[in-house]
Formats: C-alpha cells, sequence, structure tokens
C-alpha cells in the first residue's frame, strides 16, 4: 500500500500498462505515430520544465536543440555508423555543451532581455542547419534508419512505443529524484529570491548553467527520438514554432510539475488531431495554432498552476472557503506542487 | 576572542556615503546590536559583511583569519556566516520544511548523478537534513505545519521560519536584520527569549539590527550606534541608553518624522 504512494512507483506502473496499450488493442499507425510524438515531446517539456517551471529561466530558442539532437542522430547512426544507443545519447550530450553556452549568456540577462536573446540563437540555429549542408542536407533534409538495438531492428511502431516509454520513463525517474533532491530545491529557491537563495549557498552561476544544460540534454534526446521515428528531417521542423509550442506545453501542462509536461505535451499533440477530425473547424486554417493561444491564455488566467494542478487548486479553493467560514484562517492550505 | 572585526568600513552609493569608516568588534558568544535611525546604514553594513555589497574600503575578518572579501556571496555561508532579511525573504512557492532543508544546501552531499539516480548516499542525507529541520522546527515551536506553503503563513511565523533556515546553515554568526519588525509586545518578549537560547544551545553569535527598543535593551549586551553610517556611541545597553549624542540622534528623526 506504501508502495504504491511512492511516486517512481506510479510512474513505472503507469508507463509499463500504457506501453502495452498498442500490443494489446488494434491501432493504426499514424495514431501511433502521435503517440509516439507524445512521449517524444513529453520529453523535450520535462526538460525545458526544468528551465522555466523550477529555475525560473525562460527560453524561446529550444527547438534549436531538439533539433541539433535531431541531425547529430541522424549523422552517428548514418555517417559514421555508431549504435543507436550511443548515438542517441550523444544527441542529448552534445547539445548539452551547446545548452551550458547559452546559459552563460543566460547569467548575464533577466527576463525580456533573455527571452530575445534565447530567440535569436534559436533563429540563428535554425539559419545553420540552413546553412550547413554538409551537416544537415539542407532544405532536401536527412533521413535516417529504424533504430538497431542489440542486433534488433525496431520498424514497428508498437515496439517503437514500447522503447520511447522506456526511455521517457528513466527521464522521468532522473528528473524526479534531481528535483525533490538538494538540486530541485535550490532551482525553487533561485525562482523564488535570488538573494535568499545566495545567501543559503546557492551559487545562481552553478544552478542556471545546470538548468540550461539539463533542458539542452532532454531536447537533444527527444531530437535524436523524434528523427529515428519519422526517419526524415529539414530545417523548417525546428523554428520559432516549436519553440513557442514547447512554452504551451508547459503552461497549460503545469509550471514545476512533471506529470504536467507530459499532460503539456499531450495536449499540444493531440488537439490539432482531434480539430481536423472535426469539419467545420478543419477549414478554418490554423486553427490549431489559435486553439492553443487560446488555452494558453484561458489556463494562465483561470488555472495558472495548469491542467495538472486543477485538482489540486479547487481542493485549495474548497479549503480556504471552509477555513474563513469557521475563522480558523491559520495555516494555509496544503501545498500545490508537493501534492501536483 | 572577536568572531567578527569590522575595520574603517566605508561605501557609498552615488554620492551618498552610506557608512563612513565604521570599524566595530564583536565578541564570541555575545548578542550585540547595531540600532541607529532609518536609513542610518544598518542593513548596508549587514549587506558589506555577507558579500552582498562591495565595500569602497575596509576589512571584514571573521572567525580572527578569514577575510571576508575573499569569498562569494553564496560562499560566506560556508564559512561560518549567515544572515536574516529585513524584509524576509523566504522561498514562497516551498513548504515551510523546505524553506528550512535549503539552510543545509552546501552541506548536503551528493552529486547530479547521485541525486538523479536517488543513490544510497541521497536517501540517507535526505533523511538527514529533513530530521535536523524537524529538529529546528521543534527548537522554534512551529512542529506541524511542516507541510504547508510558507505563503499562508503569519507574519512572525515567517519571521521564526528564516530564523530556523539560517540556523540549519550551522552558523558561527548570525546577522539578524530586524526581527521583531511586525511583532507586538508578548512575541517580541518571546523572540528576546528566543535569541537568548539561540546563543546558549545553538553556541554561537549574534549581531541584531533592531528598532525596537525592548528587545535590543534586554537582549544584547553591547550595542553599537550608528547614524550617518558612523559610529556615534558603543558601550552597554546602560551606558547607551544614558548617551546624550544618541538620544539626539533619535530624536532628531522623531523631531523630523513629526515635522
Ligand atoms: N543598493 C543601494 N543603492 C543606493 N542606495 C542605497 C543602496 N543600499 C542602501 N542605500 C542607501 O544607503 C542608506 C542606508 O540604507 P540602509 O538600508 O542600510 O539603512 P538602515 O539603517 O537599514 O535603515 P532602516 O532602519 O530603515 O532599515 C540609505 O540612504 C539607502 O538609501
Ligand atoms: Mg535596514
Amino acid at each position: 500500500m506504501n508502495l504504491l504512494k511512492n511516486k517512481a512507483v506510479q510512474y513505472t506502473i503507469l508507463a509499463f500498462v500504457v506501453a502495452l496499450i498498442p500490443l494489446l488493442l488494434d491501432i493504426n499507425r499514424s495514431t501511433l505515430t502521435l503517440w509516439n510524438m507524445v512521449i517524444i515531446y513529453a520529453i523535450i517539456a520535462i526538460g525545458f520544465n526544468i528551465l522555466l517551471g523550477y529555475a525560473g529561466q525562460i527560453s524561446l530558442g529550444h527547438a534549436a536543440f531538439m533539433g541539433l539532437g535531431a541531425y547529430i542522430a541522424a549523422n552517428l547512426t548514418g555517417n559514421l555508423e555508431l549504435p543507436f544507443l550511443l548515438s542517441l545519447v550523444l544527441s542529448g550530450l552534445i547539445p548539452m555543451v551547446i545548452g551550458l553556452i547559452l546559459g552563460l549568456v543566460a547569467l548575464r540577462l533577466e527576463g525580456h532581455y533573455l527571452a530575445i536573446a534565447t530567440l535569436g540563437f534559436g533563429v540563428a540555429i535554425q539559419q545553420v542547419f540552413k546553412e550547413w549542408t554538409a551537416f544537415t542536407n539542407g532544405f532536401s533534409g536527412v533521413r535516417a534508419d529504424n533504430p538497431v538495438i542489440f542486433g534488433l531492428e525496431i520498424s514497428e511502431r508498437e515496439h517503437y512505443f514500447i522503447l520511447g516509454m522506456i526511455i521517457l520513463l528513466l527521464l522521468v525517474l532522473f528528473a524526479h529524484y534531481l528535483l525533490k533532491s538538494k538540486t530541485g530545491r535550490a532551482l525553487l529557491a533561485m525562482r523564488d529570491s535570488e538573494h535568499a537563495a545566495q545567501a543559503m549557498g546557492v551559487s545562481l552561476f552553478k544552478y542556471k548553467l545546470i538548468a540550461f544544460a539539463a533542458s539542452a540534454f532532454y531536447a537533444g534526446i527527444a531530437g535524436g527520438l523524434f528523427m529515428h521515428l519519422i526517419r526524415f528531417t529539414e530545417p523548417n521542423a525546428w523554428g520559432i514554432t516549436l519553440s513557442l509550442n514547447l512554452l504551451a506545453m508547459v503552461v497549460i501542462g503545469g509550471l514545476a510539475t512533471i506529470g504536467g509536461s507530459i499532460i503539456g505535451a499531450g495536449f499540444i499533440v493531440m488537439v490539432p488531431e482531434f480539430i481536423k477530425d472535426i469539419e467545420f473547424l478543419a477549414s478554418i486554417k490554423s486553427f490549431a495554432t489559435i486553439f492553443t493561444g487560446f488555452a494558453m491564455i484561458f489556463v494562465i488566467m483561470f488555472f495558472p498552476h495548469g491542467i495538472a494542478r486543477i485538482g489540486t487548486q479547487i481542493k485549495i479553493a474548497l479549503l480556504n472557503r471552509r477555513n474563513s467560514r469557521v475563522d480558523k484562517g491559520k495555516g494555509g492550505a496544503p501545498n500545490g506542487r508537493s501534492k501536483g | 576572542m572577536a568572531v567578527l572585526k569590522v575595520d574603517n568600513l566605508s561605501i557609498s552609493f552615488g554620492g551618498l556615503k552610506a557608512i563612513d569608516s565604521l570599524s566595530f568588534e564583536v565578541e564570541e558568544k555575545a548578542i550585540y546590536g547595531l540600532i541607529g535611525p532609518n536609513g542610518a546604514g544598518k542593513t548596508t553594513v549587514f549587506n558589506c559583511i555577507s558579500r552582498f555589497y562591495t565595500p569602497d574600503e575596509g576589512d571584514i575578518i571573521f572567525n580572527n583569519d578569514i577575510d571576508l572579501q575573499k569569498y562569494r556571496v553564496h560562499d560566506v555561508v560556508k564559512v561560518g556566516l549567515v544572515r536574516t532579511f529585513q524584509n524576509v525573504e523566504l522561498f514562497k512557492s516551498m513548504t515551510v520544511l523546505e524553506n528550512i532543508i535549503i539552510g543545509q544546501h552546501s552541506n548536503t552531499k551528493g552529486g547530479i548523478l547521485a541525486q538523479g539516480l536517488y543513490l544510497p548516499k541521497v536517501r540517507k542525507e535526505e533523511k538527514r537534513i529533513r530530521e535536523k529541520a524537524l529538529g529546528i522546527m521543534d527548537f522554534l515551536g512551529i512542529r506541524g505545519i511542516e507541510h504547508y506553503p510558507v505563503a499562508g503563513q503569519p507574519y512572525g511565523v515567517m519571521k521564526l521560519i528564516e530564523i530556523g533556515r539560517a540556523l540549519m546553515t550551522d552558523p558561527k554568526l548570525l546577522l539578524l536584520d530586524e526581527p521583531a519588525a511586525g511583532m507586538n509586545s508578548k512575541e517580541t518578549e518571546a523572540l528576546t527569549d528566543l535569541i537568548r537560547r539561540i546563543r546558549d544551545e545553538y553556541d554561537m553569535t549574534i549581531v541584531l539590527v533592531e528598532h525596537d527598543m525592548s528587545l535590543v535593551m534586554n537582549a544584547c549586551e553591547r550595542i553599537c550606534v550608528i547614524n550617518f553610517g558612523a559610529k556615534i556611541a558603543e558601550g552597554t545597553p546602560a551606558e547607551i541608553q544614558d548617551h546624550p549624542g544618541v538620544q539626539e540622534a533619535y530624536l532628531g528623526e522623531e523631531a523630523s518624522a513629526d515635522a
């Protein structure tokens, strides 16, 4: 009973149950592609949430890291013929190093300035994708093969889903433990009060870099997985639209929650598909983008803690109401984050 | 032995000289008061000691041989010096317990990978700091609220949480910036008692900035009075109360406040 209350155990059970669904049910290939995309975006969203939700640092250029991961994966498995798993790790580690460099820039900038600088970074890297044809093959794009793990080729979407789910689970658990220990506390402290965090021994230098590096690593892994799922990419995929979608994912899902990142990714990937099926809405050009924008505004206005915490938010509201009625009013309500 | 030696400290902002050749020494295990009218420069002194500001001139020596100027702001806590803030600076999205636990940040073992993999040593550390924090909450008399967010707590409790967070760093020297601000006389009395107990039971030195004279006169063994960044008097509470310059400085302030 106690074991089931453990968040890590919950994540693990959930991951295994969901991973097996495609094997049990008959789901068509294109739907499974979408499910795989949810996993991939969940990975990048978790990393981005470490940066935005925990460290309180904005970036509007994170699509670049995912793109980088994708191109690295394509080149390493294609040209260099490295094994898939090794290449995947490198497609996370190399963007991580670049993330560190971006983090160094971020140390000097705040708020709007950081948003503008990271936006510029994203645009610049996308330009590099267009021009550096030796690495990216320009607009003609690059291809990648199905992943091969220990001699086993993964060609079915069901199997890719299991692979993706295992990687997602590992990254979720890593983030979960990291964020519930020293690093997570230091990041939140830094976000809430830089002065007090420093007085408690938190180096802003170190933790801003950690946040940028971790988010770039997650983005790179997502890019690597994307590359082997879709098996083709070109520069237009890695622009501002993706960076903004990423922002929407964590804001809608819930800042500073892992579950929220996953929900947000599901929301952003699946909603356009549902809209596509509704003929009247599908006829409106870019309706999905418009809808995402409004959804974000709606969530910020009414559920500032995101979809993942709606339940807690309502509970707190009810508790506060009861407290003020009984006129105890003391103590406040249970913490939103730890329950969320 | 002097735990803290401030020697000829000066700092200016623009043309304004906020601290003007200030020197004072704090003996080990003392409760030392730093007082003065509004804007006298008390918080600025704390900011210089805790490395938020770099003084234009002067030395700040801690524990006989530690030149604080050589430390970065987040490193001073490692040598055993910690401060609280005049306007409570808590981490508002975190629980009371988490706020206090942060105090052990520099002493918490385990690298990034060890934390992400939640290795046994990290697990053990988490347990250790959690128990330590709960012990401090017991000492402060605020057990029971550990899982509540700090945001909803009454002001007086927030002040205690901030003190708890500071105690969690295992300091040798604790700088308290207006700990009694916003407290009523009963709470202030309890705080006076608490400050003494902290010094005795945690075996540390305390420097406090405070406007509440009952706290200052009851808790402090020595007091330094500054006005316009310069020292105008230093001595025991009795000596300070009888000092004509001190009364003038405060009366001057009241006269201008009345005007
Ligand atoms: N960062 C800063 N920039 C400019 N001026 C400053 C800065 N910090 C302090 N000052 C000035 O230095 C003087 C002393 O301020 P300080 O906050 O130290 O006073 P204080 O004695 O703590 O007053 P109070 O009792 O009101 O807290 C004030 O005139 C203040 O405006
Ligand atoms: Mg002050």
